[in-house]
């Protein structure tokens, strides 16, 4: 029942948030699966009081760079331009990838690992700024950097498009 | 609150001399994810059943919820209480072992007593108020609280009785193990628990003290004393260490744990019902 009750409160942020890290909804899925895997077997090494949050993503953040640091797995939206759409598994994922959200998902797909780690840490799954830098292991300073960083860039890619 | 104006705040919050943040929030508020359906989060569920870490039977017995109260209540009893109930229980022993008690009581069956009568009543101490802010905001109710420590406290001096009842056995030929555990353990069930009791009826955990000490301080100096007028003899309590008696003194403590248990909970209810 504890089990239920954990995974039925974080699966569809971090299913949403290895999404945007990945591209890919069944890579996604199956990395979700790993991350409450590695959770259940290294319970033991988290000592409460200490959030839970920040060491539940530090184990889906740390998967998902296992994956994307691979050259085929790279992530890139631009690779689902070309697939074709009966490739794609359901129509919202073509809807989640129209318009706007297409120029944001570009836009954070091409900032450098750590600006966009930041960048969907902070603003898609809301964790403050000395969670990031605990799970990261650098200072909040560096936090504020890449995600000042990022959203220039981000600024950059939206108002070029607008 | 919408996710635009959620991001909005938050980039604002990082963002401070960013003029417009207005048009990022609504780019980054623009790019949902899919959701799980909740079949899929069961089935995810039952996956990850198989790799639930098998808890071993110590680890069920650490879980059982009177040892985690017990683990709970540890940290919130005075430390005063353990350390003074094991330096008097030292003094018994040494000084058991330095004299010659003849056929009376020993001088650690005369303190074992007074160690757990003194640290039982200092349980209910009304001027702990951060504790009972603690049991306000507790689920567990009074009763199995104050229960909860009167075992912790009794059974730390029954520990530390039976402990220096075994030294003594082992250290002085002419001390038997049982004979000197029976004699100072139903005086102690039966005075802490009286001290229970006058502590919770006065409300001031000195007075069930004083007054419990004093029933034993009594008896023990009157025992030791040549007695001819019938009213001290009455006022020496022979019972308590009457070896004949042993059985109803223990009875006797049981009723006046569970009467003082009671009035205990119909406080609570009262202090509840005012609220």
């Amino acid at each position: 029942m504890a089990l239920a009750r954990l995974v039925e409160r974080h699966h569809s942020l971090l299913l949403g948030f290895l999404y945007r890290m990945t591209g890919d909804r069944a890579l996604a899925e199956d990395l979700v699966q790993e991350t409450f895997v590695r959770v259940l077997r290294g319970i033991r090494q988290y000592d409460y009081p200490r959030p839970f949050k920040p060491w539940l993503y530090s184990i889906a953040t740390h998967l998902a760079r296992d994956h994307y640091k691979r050259a085929e797995m790279r992530y890139t939206v631009l690779m689902l331009e070309d697939a074709a759409e009966e490739e794609m598994d359901a129509p919202e994922e073509r809807l989640l990838l129209d318009g706007a959200a297409r120029q944001v998902a570009v836009a954070i797909t091409q900032l450098p690992d750590h600006q966009r780690e930041a960048v969907v840490l902070r603003y898609y799954q809301e964790l403050s700024l000395a969670e990031i830098a605990e799970m990261m292991q650098v200072p909040v300073g560096t936090v504020k950097s890449r995600l000042s960083l990022g959203l220039k860039r981000l600024r950059e890619v939206v108002v070029e498009q607008e | 609150m919408t996710d635009e104006e959620r991001l909005k705040r938050l980039l604002q919050d990082d963002w401070p001399d960013e003029e417009d943040t207005g048009i990022t929030a609504r780019q980054l508020a623009a790019w949902r994810v899919p959701q799980p359906t909740a079949a899929e989060t069961t089935q995810l569920v039952e996956r990850l059943q198989t790799e639930l870490p098998r808890r071993s039977l110590w680890d069920r017995i650490g879980e059982w919820w009177p040892l985690l109260l017990l683990r709970a209540q540890i940290r919130i009893v005075r430390r005063e209480i353990w350390a003074a109930s094991a330096l008097v229980m030292v003094l018994g022993v040494i000084t058991t072992l330095g004299t010659e008690f003849g056929s009376g009581l020993t001088p650690l069956a005369i303190l074992a007593p007074v160690a757990a009568a003194a640290g039982v009543a200092l349980l209910y101490d009304g001027d702990l108020a951060l504790v009972f802010e603690l049991e306000d905001a507790t689920p567990a109710s009074l009763r199995r609280l104050l229960l909860a420590r009167l075992t912790l406290i009794f059974g730390f001096n029954l520990g530390l009785s039976l402990a220096g009842s075994m030294i003594l056995a082992v250290l002085k030929a002419d001390i038997l193990l049982w004979p000197l555990v029976l004699s100072w353990f139903a005086p102690m069930v039966f005075l802490s628990a009286l001290a229970f009791w006058l502590s919770v009826v006065s409300g001031d955990s000195v007075a069930g003290m004083v007054f419990s000490l004093l029933f034993w301080g009594g008896h023990v100096v009157l025992r030791t004393t040549p007695i001819s007028s019938p009213l001290l003899h009455a006022l020496s309590l022979p019972g308590l260490g009457d070896v004949n008696a042993r059985p109803m003194l223990v009875g006797a403590a049981v009723l006046l744990l569970a009467v003082g248990l009671w009035m205990v909970g119909r406080m609570e209810r009262r202090i509840g019902d005012a609220g």
